[in-house]
């Protein structure tokens, strides 16, 4: 937990970790969502490299989005970082295109 | 918190028979304690004791997207629905039901509910419910994209007017309505077993979002701008952030022809099943499943316009290979 805000760091959007088990006190096994989280966040710098972005994790609840200049964006959810990353680097994300996300093109 | 009101959307083409479905829930005595939210003034005979009307404001926010746009009318009304069914302690109103317009698309609706952080803890969204008549109805959904739209998005389905002699057999606006959305559970009004304190139980959600019936998905052949839909296997047990990744960047960039997205997925994070469900650019969160439902395959099904099955697999494809790659770069790498 972040000892500043009492964020205890395992989200409510319905892509985060806290939201996979079925529990009142989902939190025990905190490190793991932890760990999760961190993997995604690696996943996402791979994606945004082509693009010249690149992503942080923000105290465990919202993801720093930053372009090659240092700019940055905050994304309170997984969500908010696509549109983020387009209005820092200008380009338009399409996952369907082929060439993303380890597509042919930046293979 | 206290326990959110359950909501039900109702929704169906002109004329198709809404309000005289929910009025004839009203006079039940299960429909006693229900709000209603109308976004139709022509519309008339309900109890105006029981309802709020909102006029058809929308507000267009973001990209300009027609399911982004905040229907801060019916927020408003649902609003004060909450208000009067907290007062004094009492609960005046115990479940409440939104009538659309016959020409209204639902999903700002849901999306005003999904993004609204007040609304998300004192409102849970039960069922959308769209009602057609058995007369018009496989006339409304050829002709008129409001209608297939409603269909679309909805969880449950009511076939009013089947006793006309004009008629269409049921089973044919049935299959006419699963083949837009492959998931609807479907009712015929005049059934004497149909049951409108069922269909507007608190539990309905449940069986919907687990899929009343099983979700199979017909494999309709797909044209450019027609609503159709389709279903993608899923491997046993899914990367769960690349997962996320993928739906998430999904639906930024095509969430407008996304009509509905649901499905049921494992993931490393839980023994059972979790059901996923979103309409357009907002997703709901995950629900559990045990028992006998946590045994079905993992799939996703779409419901979309425009979009076909192949670039979507191919995609979700991508996706995962980049995260085994990453996974196995992880676990070589030097401590």
């Amino acid at each position: 937990m972040c000892e500043v805000c009492a964020i205890f760091g395992a989200g409510e959007h319905w892509s985060d970790f806290g939201r996979l088990r079925d529990e009142r006190f989902p939190f025990d096994d905190i490190q793991h969502y932890r760990d999760e989280r961190k993997r995604r966040i690696e996943l996402l710098n791979i994606i945004l490299a082509p693009l010249e972005a690149s992503c942080e994790d923000w105290d465990g609840e919202a993801l720093m989005v930053f372009d090659r200049v240092g700019r940055s964006r905050i994304a309170p959810t997984l969500n908010d970082v696509w549109p983020a990353t387009e209005a820092l680097s200008g380009r338009r994300i399409d996952p369907l295109d082929p060439s993303f996300a380890g597509g042919s093109r930046h293979a | 918190m206290p326990d959110r009101l359950p909501l039900f959307i109702v929704t169906g083409f002109l004329g198709s028979g809404k309000t005289t479905l929910v009025q004839r829930f009203l006079r039940e005595p299960e429909g006693q304690g229900t709000g209603v939210v109308v976004n139709e003034f022509g519309e008339a005979g309900l109890d105006h004791r029981l309802m709020v009307h909102a006029a058809e404001n929308v507000e267009l926010i973001g990209n300009g997207c027609m399911c982004c746009a905040r229907r801060a009318d019916v927020g408003r009304a649902l609003y004060d629905l909450v208000r009067m069914s907290r007062q004094d302690g009492q609960s005046r109103f115990t479940r409440a039901i939104i009538e659309t317009s016959g020409l209204a698309d639902p999903s700002p609706i849901v999306g005003t509910i999904a993004r609204d952080p007040w609304l998300r803890q004192h409102v849970e969204l039960v069922s959308v419910i769209a009602v057609i008549d058995a007369v018009a109805g496989l006339r409304n959904l050829r002709d008129f994209d409001e209608a297939r739209r409603q269909v679309a998005i909805a969880d449950a389905l009511v076939v009013t007017k089947t006793d006309l002699r004009a008629a269409h057999p049921t089973r044919d606006i049935t299959a006419a309505a699963t083949t837009i959305a492959p998931d609807l559970v479907p009712h015929d009004a005049q059934d004497p077993d149909f049951s409108l304190a069922r269909l507007f139980d608190r539990t309905a959600g449940e069986s919907a979002s687990r899929g009343g019936t099983p979700f199979t998905a017909t494999e309709v052949p797909q044209h450019d701008q027609d609503v159709g839909s389709f279903t993608l296997a899923l491997p046993e047990r899914i990367d769960w952030p690349a997962f996320t990744l993928w739906l998430s960047a999904l639906l930024h960039r095509h969430g407008d022809r996304i009509l509905r997205v649901k499905g049921l997925v494992r993931t490393s994070a839980g023994a059972n099943p979790v059901v996923i469900h979103g309409v357009q650019h907002s997703m709901h969160p995950p629900v559990h499943l045990t028992g006998e439902d946590a045994g079905q395959p993992s799939f996703l099904v779409f419901i979309t316009r425009g979009l076909t099955r192949d670039p979507i697999a191919q995609s979700l494809t991508r996706f995962l290979h980049l995260a085994e790659a990453h996974s196995r770069f992880h676990v070589s790498e030097p401590a």
